[in-house]
């Protein structure tokens, strides 16, 4: 109850912000359509008494009225429809616009390793579908209930003993809540052959994916097993439906039989003189009615009730951020340019809700203007080393310093607009390419001549040559009808993006040409290395590279190789080749395809 | 260039009812009749309901009169139990009526997305399935049997579901006219009819018309799928984009509702107030009529005609509202079974096409295979990729191609494999054009990895084994595949070895790295050579893979191919080298062609790219030794 209290609040609150005229007239139109209902049955008593009294002219205009109040009946709920749609489409925009707001706004990604966090946002998203639909269950839950107590109040009226006949509409309900209970246990009972099965169906469809079913002759054991898998799943699902359909059908006939009770007694009364005829009419065709409010109010209670989970996780999602954004105020302040470089300190990490700790005391000292290398095998901690410079996580223990300010004292949002990045899984923005490159810098998102500037440093421009439209061409074929590129083109557009800032402090480049072949990286390395040489001049900039190609990594000033999440060697090329250690041997192991 | 389904969807709804009609049997005849009875039943059981309670009214006055215990109240109770069995079969039928319309949804769904998976199947190659007249209806059948919107089951089980609604509607018509006047019911009919056909108006304009400015919602999505999904949170933080996006999905958003808002008040308010008079009038007008009827001359017109007169003239008129259980489904579910008979329509001709003239690839090539002055050119593409294209690969021996990124080397393999047909010139294994091959039996010459090779929510032994599928049950060969492409470490690191499900969304799943899932795919490269095919494949097969693993797989490169005519493509070194011939591609023509030391000593652009890769190592090698 103060969950739906709490919903009521969410929902109508925005709505009355957003248009609180349309709101207003919505509810009205609503609240006349639910009385008319109600209202035909007393109409219908009037005509029939005065028909049977002879009053010819009474029972004339009961009978203009009843059409007038069926029409308000049918008619009004629609015309208030449309106007809650359509604003409920508002809504959405103003929970998703709030939603993009928490999420990207949340200072670290620490939320996102917890389950529970990504569970409910996975939700939210899905939630998403119907967010627009959320003034519909408290509407229609609203009309019913409105219905309901009008209903009972003119059936009292006739006889008291008709406010049992609401009662008699709980067997349907919880019936009706067994009923589906049985087949959500099924659905869920077979979640993994519904989802094996949505798999094989959805590389059937798809082109890509008939490439190789093609080749290896996979068509017809992917139909046999798709449909067998469906077919299973259709047979459990019906054997739930079956025994819900029971538990349904007994609830029914519950409600059915005080159903006839209550006519049973009117017409008793009015054999026994004591009601009219108009009042048996008003009460058959009023009971009934109870019935489907009460299973109208139980059908939209499901909605209701999702809608309450959907705003629950929302305001979940809102109190979790808020408690993780970091307590203290940022008390320094970026540097304009690097003087001494970054430092870390005994720095350890371990992803949070884990004990595994995946980098432990590292301490180093990287000096302004200097080019580095991570090297090492799969899952020995390069890429964490990169996310905690980002501040997407802070050390578990130790700390980092940027001239010898803790990071933590840092404005995020300050350090990061000196940071240049370009991320192994980089983002395939479907967008015109000139935004795609351009968000690299927001300000600057609509400056075609930075773009073609970042493009050129990340030696990419010939792409713009290479597709329709240029930088005007609309990349990407999920939503629109654009371009679809390779993905060592994707990989070019992302590290174009990567230097689209021309001042950083930091850059970032978490294997940035692994779809790259060996020409376009060669170029590109070339050119990097002596742009970055005017930045590091400029502002003692610090460029961090992970790589797999020993050609690549051994144009760095410095290499750390890191295992296990230490870093276990470091020092120039020629210093880790004369040490003997890990570098050296992986190195002579790829110059061996040279030799 | 927005993606409008195109005009010609729209057109010929009456014959597309029909069409779903005509496709109801698949459900199976005794579950379609049941339906289809049962609808009657329940569009009846209202009549008998009002019958009942019309006699039951007119006899009260009389059992008034003669007290309780009279023969008359006897008599009127008699007709209260006979409505309230009717009463009660309506009560029970609701719940049988949706078990039935989930058995037709459930089993019409199932047999559409086994034929919408035949249609996709039947062409030999995927040049079929990117035409976008074939595309645009392949998706519409998809999204629709995906879940996304109703589907065709849906909309077959909603039909169905009409029965019962027109039923009830035409019987109290005639109730209305038998008992009281023939011009009053077709009034009624008439005024409730109309309603009804601006509500269904309404929904067509808004599915069919309205339903293209969706598109804006698509985009809108985008980005806000983006903005809350993990994929981009690192580059939203760095690059600061949040307040970007926001914007771009609300200007995005609005892009839609602001048309979408003015058309709907067009379509869902406008047309509906002179509709709702009208039926407001004929409603008022006939019960005014019967009322006035009954009260001026109840020897003509009974109270228990007047019961039975209004409360059917009410029922004729409950035809003009939303059908919940049918409405939304049959307008929206119609696209699936657009798209559907749209791909069945083409089906057929795409699986005459894959026979061929019925030649037996078995065996094949014993010399060589030859493509022979072969232009191609993607569909919408402006330019060729390959023009007057010839190469001789040669049977049982390895050839590497080499080039740049969009140089052609991808679509020579496709071209093999069948998955595009050539506009000009042909492709040749001994001789014999591959056209006259059937093409499944082409393909399964080929073992292939694709550079993005798939990755089946099914177990080790299945992802493996569906590289030659009637030896998947045999443990030995998956096994011998396995240990030779490099996985057999994989295999034996997994809890459930063989059995285990390769997706964590299942039980006792697990997920694979990218280099695990390379060598699983390699494995099932090499199961088809188990399986008899002596084509191997390999387009970038060492891409995800590290620096000792991609040593390991070239160590055993000259093992795994022997007398296998292997095509390698690749631009590492590493790999190239070890291939028997090496041709370089540049914007679809052969520019050099040779062993590896041929084309260093040549001089030309191999040359140039291995030297700028050497450069990097080779002068390392003193320190090294």
């Amino acid at each position: 109850m103060r969950d739906l209290a709490r919903t009521i609040r969410f929902v109508f609150g925005a709505a009355w912000r957003v248009a609180p005229g349309r709101i207003s007239i919505a509810v009205v139109l609503l609240v006349l359509g639910s009385l008319s209902g109600p209202l035909v049955g007393l109409a219908l008593k009037h005509l029939f008494n005065d028909a049977v009294r002879h009053d010819v002219r009474a029972a004339t205009l009961a009978g203009v009225l009843t059409g007038l109040l069926l029409l308000a009946a049918q008619t009004l709920g629609h015309f208030s429809h449309h106007l809650y749609f359509m604003l409920g489409h508002r809504l959405r925009l103003v929970y998703d616009e709030d939603l993009m707001e928490l999420t990207g706004g949340a200072t670290g990604l620490e939320q996102h390793e917890r389950a529970d966090y990504a569970d409910r946002l996975e939700l939210v998203r899905q939630d998403g579908h119907s967010f627009y639909d959320t003034l519909q269950p408290l509407m229609s839950t609203g009309a019913n209930v409105v219905s309901l107590i009008f209903i009972s109040v003119l059936l009292v009226q006739v006889q008291p003993l008709l406010l049992l006949l609401p009662l008699f509409a709980l067997p349907p309900l919880f019936g009706g809540k067994w009923a589906s209970a049985k087949v959500e246990a099924a659905r869920v009972e077979t979640a993994e052959d519904a989802r094996l099965a949505r798999h094989l169906f959805s590389l059937g469809v798809d082109a890509a994916a008939g490439k190789e079913l093609r080749v290896f002759g996979l068509q017809d054991v992917l139909r046999r097993r798709q449909h067998a898998l469906w077919d299973g799943v259709t047979r459990r699902l019906l054997r739930a439906q079956l025994a819900g359909t029971f538990l349904n059908a007994v609830g029914q006939l519950l409600f059915a039989l005080g159903y006839v009770g209550a006519v049973l007694l009117v017409v008793h009364d009015a054999i026994a003189g004591r009601r009219s005829p108009g009042d048996v009419v008003l009460v058959v065709a009023l009971a009934g009615q109870v019935n489907q409010q009460v299973s109208s109010i139980v059908g939209t209670a499901t909605q209701l009730q999702r809608l309450s989970k959907a705003v629950g996780r929302i305001l979940w999602l809102r109190g979790l951020i808020a408690e993780l954004e970091p307590a203290q105020v940022p008390s320094g302040n970026v540097p304009a340019r690097l003087e001494r470089g970054i430092r870390l300190e005994g720095v350890a990490f371990a992803y949070p809700g884990t004990d595994t700790p995946i980098l432990s005391d590292v301490t180093l000292e990287i000096p302004a203007g200097m080019t580095v290398a991570i090297v090492g095998e799969n899952g020995a901690g390069k890429t964490t080393l990169v996310k905690l410079l980002c501040r997407f996580y802070e050390p578990t223990e130790g700390r980092i310093l940027v001239d010898g300010v803790d990071l933590r004292d840092l404005d995020p949002v300050a350090w990061r607009e000196r940071i240049a990045a370009g991320f192994q899984d980089f983002v395939k923005y479907e967008l015109l390419m000139a935004e795609t490159v351009g968000v690299g810098d927001v300000p600057r998102v609509t400056d075609r001549a930075a773009v073609a500037a970042a493009l050129d440093r990340a030696h990419a421009l010939d792409l713009v040559d290479q597709v329709p439209d240029g930088l005007e061409g609309q990349l990407g074929r999920s939503y629109w009808d654009g371009l679809e590129l390779s993905g060592g083109q994707w990989q070019k557009l992302a590290l174009g993006r990567a230097m689209m800032r021309e001042q950083p402090l930091l850059v970032v480049l978490d294997e940035p040409t692994a779809a790259l072949d060996a020409h376009a990286e060669h170029a590109l390395f070339e050119r990097y290395a002596a742009s970055t040489r005017a930045a590091a001049t400029a502002a003692g900039a610090i460029t961090l590279f992970v790589s797999h190609r020993f050609s690549t990594v051994r144009m760095a000033d410095l290499i750390l190789v890191v295992r296990d999440g230490h870093v276990a060697e470091r020092g120039s090329h020629e210093e880790l080749l004369a040490l003997g250690g890990t570098y050296a041997e992986l190195f002579s192991l790829q110059a061996s395809a040279y030799r | 260039m927005a993606r409008e389904p195109s005009e010609s969807i729209f057109t010929n709804r009456p014959a597309e009812r029909i069409q779903i009609l005509r496709s109801l049997p698949v459900v199976g005849w005794p579950t379609l009749v049941g339906a289809v009875l049962l609808q009657l039943v329940a569009g009846l059981l209202p009549v008998g309901f009002i019958v009942s309670t019309s006699v039951l009214i007119g006899r009260i006055p009389a059992a008034a009169a003669a007290g309780t215990g009279s023969h008359a109240a006897y008599l009127a109770e008699e007709a209260l139990f006979a409505a309230a069995a009717f009463f009660v079969l309506q009560q029970i039928l609701a719940p049988l009526q949706m078990l039935l319309t989930v058995r037709v949804t459930r089993r019409f769904d199932g047999a559409a997305r086994d034929r919408l998976l035949r249609a996709s199947f039947a062409s030999a190659g995927i040049a079929e399935l990117e035409d976008p007249e074939r595309h645009e209806a392949l998706v519409m059948a998809r999204d629709s049997l995906a879940g996304f919107w109703f589907s065709p089951g849906e909309a077959s089980a909603g039909t169905i579901a009409l029965v019962s609604r027109y039923t009830t509607c035409i019987a109290m018509a005639i109730v209305v006219g038998a008992v009281y006047s023939w011009p009053v019911a077709l009034m009624v009919l008439a005024g409730g009819l109309t309603l009804r056909f601006v509500w269904r108006h309404g929904l067509t304009i808004e599915v069919e018309r309205l339903g293209p400015l969706w598109r804006h919602v698509d985009r809108s999505w985008y980005f806000r799928n983006l903005a809350l999904g993990t994929v981009a949170a690192k580059e939203i933080r760095v690059f600061g984009l949040t307040a970007w996006m926001k914007e771009r999905y609300h200007q995005a958003s609005l892009d839609h509702l602001k048309p979408y808002s003015e058309r709907r008040w067009k379509v869902w308010v406008l047309p509906f107030l002179p509709a709702t008079l009208l039926a407001a009038a004929t409603a008022s007008a006939a019960l005014a009529l019967v009322a006035h009827a009954a009260g001026a001359h109840p020897d003509q017109v009974s109270l228990q005609d007047l019961a039975l007169v209004i409360q059917a003239a009410i029922a004729t008129l409950a035809v003009a509202s939303w059908y919940h259980e049918a409405d939304m489904q049959t307008q929206f579910g119609l696209r699936g079974h657009r798209g559907l008979n749209k791909l069945d329509s083409w089906r057929l001709g795409d699986e005459t096409d894959a026979g061929g003239t019925g030649r037996d690839p078995a065996g094949l090539p014993l010399r060589e295979i030859r493509f022979e002055s072969v232009t191609f050119t993607y569909p919408g593409a402006p330019e060729p990729v390959l023009s007057r294209f010839d190469l001789t690969i040669e049977a049982g021996a390895s050839l590497a191609i080499v080039g740049l990124n969009g140089a052609g080397k991808t679509t020579i393999v496709k071209l093999l494999a069948r998955l595009y047909e050539p506009q000009e010139g042909r492709i040749t294994c001994d001789g014999i054009d591959i056209r006259d091959f059937p093409a499944a039996a082409w393909q399964r010459r080929i073992g292939a990895i694709f550079q993005d090779f798939l990755r089946y929510e099914l177990t080790l032994r299945e992802n493996v084994g569906y590289g030659a599928v009637e030896l998947a049950d045999d443990t030995d060969v998956v096994n011998r595949a396995l240990e030779r492409g490099g996985a057999a470490e994989l295999r034996d690191s997994l809890d459930h070895g063989l059995e285990t499900m390769l997706s964590r969304e299942y039980e006792d799943g697990t997920d694979l790295s990218g280099g695990q899932w390379q060598r699983v795919a390699i494995a099932r490269a090499l199961m088809a050579v188990e399986g008899g095919a002596s084509v191997l494949v390999l387009d970038e097969p060492t891409a995800n893979l590290d620096v000792r693993a991609e040593v390991e797989f070239f160590g055993q490169f000259l093992e795994l191919t022997r007398g296998l005519t292997t095509i390698v493509i690749s631009h590492r070194f590493s790999t190239v080298r070890r291939a028997d011939r090496v041709v370089v591609l540049q914007q679809g023509r052969i520019i050099e062609d040779g062993t590896h030391a041929e084309l260093v000593a040549l001089g030309g652009l191999y040359a140039e790219l291995f030297e700028l890769q050497a450069a990097r190592f080779v002068d390392e090698q003193p320190e090294l030794a």
